[in-house]
């Protein structure tokens, strides 16, 4: 069927591959200059403080033999095979259901950047989601960051509406853009708070032969949104443990009667430190204030969530990855659409 | 049929053999080079003592730090092979078959990119194939990788003819294929990898296309849903035996395993021991390996390129398959090869793909014509005089790469009666294997997965901390030492230290290798560095070996001069490189000045290096530390700068400023 070519902000995934691997090959391709050009800077940083005082620099001592390597050969593009360094051996001197990142993540560079991709499964589809976060220290304590979260969405379904033939339909596009500022409190800032602004990018009215999609199908509900979460972080010889908790307001009333209803968890998550690993297990309970609406019919959505979580993190000082998955289950032990996510998080520079 | 059409079937004929002729020649001249890299030897000698003792090897019997313990030998075919080869025509036939394998795999790919783009496109992937191949010949080394190549080469066409004409006998070979792979090479995986990427792909593309190509009725959906069902089908089924095939070889589950243990040695940081020491695991981004993998970027540029062109008519399978290679090439430069390999083909049918649109309001002009006709046959005649040219200047395809296996070394101690074991460079263990066992057995070798972490770091630290070498002599009672000297040079300051020990003694040197035995040997004689006698004997073998190349000698005798200079034979390393007039040379003679206390002498030298090249890096450095010693700082930053600027990456650089840093706080304390 060719529904979604009707929708508006259709998304082309193609297209969207495409140009997002032209785009992270231009990142690395971009890299080592930008690279190159911090570290001549901090060199020039560090001679200008020498040069501020040069009665001090002698050259005196064993040092400056030490200091002179004895390589003289050029390593250039038109090496013959045996000038070549390749070859073995050891070289010259030379919300309601998510999850959370829990491990070393990375930290330090000159901003942090993460990407996770989320698949979210129901009975009859699955949702995609790209969420794009970069944020940066805004000073030299940490104790102020400020963020934004890019979301793009991918929504499919089959045998929309049980009609026949089956339909199947997909909505996709630019999810609700969040922005928010973290303030992380303590000695160690093991406390932190963080207030999110949802915008209302993301489609709310995206139709199907005339009819609205359901308000669950959309991307965003037209509407502000606006969160506040809490964190606290227990570090331990062995790992660490996050204790939280969230309210949101997820937008309340669109125009088209639709509604989200404010919700509000708690969880805790233990991860143990296993090397560059971080395995960790969480809970999460959910409750939200009444059931969503879509257009004025409320969906048979249960009130209440217990999820469980797992996810193991790898990290280096700079990447880090994470794969996990959350299984929520209703109150009536149902279990509830559930999740897996895989994540990356780079702090460059 | 007329004339005109039979006349224009004939130019496409011969058009389309000609490609193939000039891919083909090109490919198999980018291998014609000796053998360089350590790990063939030991693959040799596996072979060897498989026919030997007519079984397996399971446990390891060659080496010191790994003897006894217990072997995952996947390669073993391909050892059996390769000894074969050699067994009839030596390292010449080795060399052969390398280049005929890759040549076979470029033939197999030229196929794949005909079918789904057409002849023009296939002269353009020659073109850039040669090119890649060119570039990246340094890592065509002869190991089981090839064996990987061509079979990556047959995975990749008949996944791509299963994809196009979804027929699932274009599938049947694989298992059997993957069965061959998994008892050649550890990177096997990359089998199961690819069917995954095609499975994964064409679900990607069952999610996607009701919405690109389906009717308002759902019956055309419904047809080609059951179509790319049959196709996931098939593809789940084939990814399932290969992964049966996997488990296939005489090691069961733990060859199974063995990928992702390599792999984990391959991801970057300063804790993975593997990926920080081991050359081929660097990753090609890295300062220290811009000059090396310098087409890397344009390489990128190219895939960026095809991407931003291919746009909406992206195959998605490609679009996984170049993601995964590019993330396997920038972890370690040895993937590079993989890389070039499989994602060549896939971004020139990408860009020819969208380039079709892009030239279409101007195909018809002539000099579009023109262009698209005879561009690519240029650019592969051009590659074609490159890579001959290349291979001509190359050494002798019948011995191992120059200055790269302790042959001679090897050949005093096979001469000699009786048994014992050697410490010796890593890279130095597989030939000593080949030559010398089981009369005598390395501490160490490449194969790296035999030994833990700590056992790698142990011995590096021993490498680089030379004091440190006497105590672990002490629990380990070597009988011999045999170290590089500057491929690489990490074993200079362990040289130095064996030298000046009074247990030790050199006995061999050409000034690429160096063997050294306990003084109280009394059958063998020291070497004097120092004296004119023995260092002219060896400068006379060197002229004698090097005849025809004047590079080879000159970089013979920057070896021994640098031997001489860390050995504190300053006047002898003078005379080895008074006739040596590259840069090279004239840069070592410089610090050798310096280091003799000459400093300016040094720096007349220094000076004139950089009027030739004013950010020549190596002599800003010395020109640092000449003036620090002749009490001039400000001159000194001065160079410093110059140095930090042209490469803010600069080890020597660094260190000089690192010490400066120290220093001056030491001195305002």
């Amino acid at each position: 069927m060719r529904f979604s070519r009707s929708m508006p902000g259709r998304f082309d995934l193609r297209r969207c591959v495409s140009w997002g691997l032209a785009g992270i090959l231009v990142g690395l391709l971009g890299y080592p200059p930008i690279e190159a050009n911090l570290a001549a800077r901090r060199a020039a940083a560090r001679l200008a403080t020498l040069e501020s005082n040069p009665d001090r620099l002698t050259g005196d001592g064993e040092w400056t033999n030490a200091s002179l390597s004895l390589r003289v050969q050029h390593l250039g593009p038109l090496l013959a095979s045996w000038e070549t360094i390749g070859g073995c051996g050891a070289g010259g001197t030379g919300g309601s259901v998510g999850v959370k990142w829990i491990g070393h993540n990375t930290t330090g560079g000159l901003f942090h950047s993460q990407l996770m991709l989320d698949y979210l499964s129901y009975n009859n589809g699955y949702n995609l989601i790209a969420l794009a976060q970069i944020d940066r220290d805004i000073d030299q304590k940490q104790k102020w960051n400020v963020g934004v979260v890019v979301p793009v969405l991918f929504k499919y379904y089959s045998n929309y509406l049980q009609l026949r033939p089956p339909v199947s339909i997909s909505n996709s596009g630019l999810g609700d853009i969040n922005a928010y500022l973290t303030r992380r409190l303590g000695p160690i800032n093991a406390t932190a708070i963080t207030a999110s602004v949802g915008f209302p990018t993301g489609t709310h009215d995206a139709q199907y032969k005339l009819e609205y999609l359901t308000q669950d199908k959309q991307l965003g509900l037209g509407k502000f949104t606006g969160s506040l979460m809490i964190d606290h972080t227990l570090d331990e010889s062995w790992g660490l443990i996050v204790l939280g908790a969230l309210g949101a307001y997820r937008g309340g009333t669109n125009e088209l009667g639709s509604y989200r209803a404010p919700t509000g968890s708690l969880y805790a998550y233990a991860g143990y430190f296993l090397g560059p690993f971080v395995p960790a297990l969480g809970v999460t309970a959910t409750g939200f204030t009444d059931k969503d609406q879509d257009r004025g019919i409320p969906q048979d959505l249960p009130l209440f969530l217990m999820a469980g979580n797992a996810s193991i993190e790898w990290s280096t000082d700079w990447v880090a990855v994470l794969l996990g998955a959350s299984f929520p289950f209703s109150t009536d032990l149902q279990l509830q659409p559930w999740l897996v996510a895989l994540g990356v998080s780079v702090s460059p520079f | 049929m007329s004339p005109s059409s039979l006349l224009r079937m004939a130019w496409r004929s011969a058009r389309s053999h000609a490609t193939a002729a000039a891919l083909f020649t090109g490919a198999f001249s980018s291998g014609l080079a000796p053998a360089t890299d350590g790990d063939l030897w030991w693959h040799l000698a596996a072979g060897r003592e498989i026919l030997r003792t007519r079984s397996l090897v399971s446990v390891d019997p060659f080496s010191v730090s790994a003897g006894g313990r217990p072997w995952v030998d996947v390669h073993w075919l391909f050892q059996l092979a390769a000894y074969a080869v050699f067994c009839v025509g030596g390292l010449t036939a080795l060399v052969v078959a390398k280049c005929l394998l890759v040549a076979i795999g470029a033939l197999l790919l030229l196929g794949a990119v005909n079918r789904e783009a057409g002849p023009r496109a296939a002269q353009s992937f020659a073109a850039v194939f040669l090119g890649a191949l060119f570039a990246a010949r340094s890592l065509l080394l002869l190991r089981p990788v090839l064996v990987t190549l061509v079979l990556l080469a047959l995975f990749f066409v008949q996944l791509e003819r299963h994809r196009r004409e979804r027929r699932w006998s274009a599938l049947l070979a694989l298992p059997l294929l993957q069965l061959v792979w998994a008892n050649c090479q550890g990177l096997f995986a990359l089998g199961p990898a690819l069917v995954g990427a095609y499975l994964f792909g064409s679900w990607a593309a069952r999610s996607d296309t009701p919405s690109l190509t389906g009717s308002p009725n759902g019956r055309a959906t419904d047809a080609h849903s059951h179509s790319h069902r049959n196709e996931g089908a098939a593809l789940a089924l084939t990814l399932f035996l290969c992964a049966l095939a996997c488990c296939a070889t005489p090691y069961g589950l733990r060859a199974v395993l063995l990928p992702f243990e390599l792999f984990g040695r391959l991801l970057p940081g300063h804790e993975n021991v593997y990926a920080a020491n081991v050359v081929e695991n660097a990753p090609p981004l890295a300062p220290a390996m811009a000059g090396p993998f310098w087409h890397l970027k344009w390489f990128f540029g190219f895939l960026i390129a095809s991407f931003a062109l291919a746009g909406r008519r992206l195959i998605l399978t490609h679009a996984i398959l170049v993601a995964a290679l590019v993330l396997l090439a920038i972890l370690g430069n040895r993937n590079v090869l993989l890389l070039y390999w499989i994602a060549t083909p896939i971004a020139v049918m990408n860009a020819w793909r969208g380039a079709r649109r892009l030239v279409a309001p101007v195909r018809g002009r002539r000099v579009t014509r023109t262009l698209a006709r005879w561009a690519p046959g240029a650019a592969c005649v051009g590659l074609l005089v490159l890579l001959f040219g290349t291979a001509w200047n190359e050494p002798a395809l019948a011995s191992p790469a120059p200055f790269r296996a302790p042959s001679e070394s090897a050949r005093i101690l096979r001469d000699r009666p009786g048994t014992g074991t050697i410490f010796a460079a890593d890279e130095y263990g597989g030939y000593l294997i080949w030559s010398l066992y089981p009369r005598y057995r390395p501490y160490m070798d490449t194969r790296l997965v035999l030994r833990t972490a700590a056992e790698f770091a142990e011995y590096l630290d021993v490498t680089d901390h030379p004091d440190r070498f006497d105590a672990f002599q002490k629990a380990h009672s070597f009988d011999y030492v045999i170290l590089p000297v500057t491929y690489p040079d990490r074993y200079l300051g362990l040289i130095a230290h064996l030298d000046a020990s009074p247990q030790w003694k050199l006995v061999f040197t050409d000034g690429a290798e160096t063997l050294f035995a306990k003084r109280d040997d009394a059958g063998l004689d020291r070497f004097d560095v120092g004296s004119r006698a023995d260092i002219d004997r060896v400068l006379g073998a060197l002229e004698g070996q090097f005849r025809g190349s004047t590079r080879l000698r000159d970089a013979a005798r920057v070896g021994l001069a640098t031997l001489e200079i860390t050995l504190r034979q300053f006047s002898e390393a003078e005379r080895v490189l008074a006739p040596v007039s590259s840069p090279e040379g004239r840069a070592l003679r410089a610090r050798s000045r310096f280091a003799a206390g000459d400093l300016l002498g040094a720096r007349g030298l220094g000076e004139r290096a950089l009027k030739d090249d004013p950010s020549d890096v190596q002599s800003l450095n010395l020109l640092a530390l000449v003036s620090l010693r002749l009490g001039e700082p400000a001159s000194a930053l001065t160079y410093l700068r110059r140095s930090l600027a042209a490469d803010p990456f600069d080890v020597e650089a660094e260190r000089i400023l690192s010490s400066l840093e120290e220093h001056a706080d030491a001195y305002s304390e």
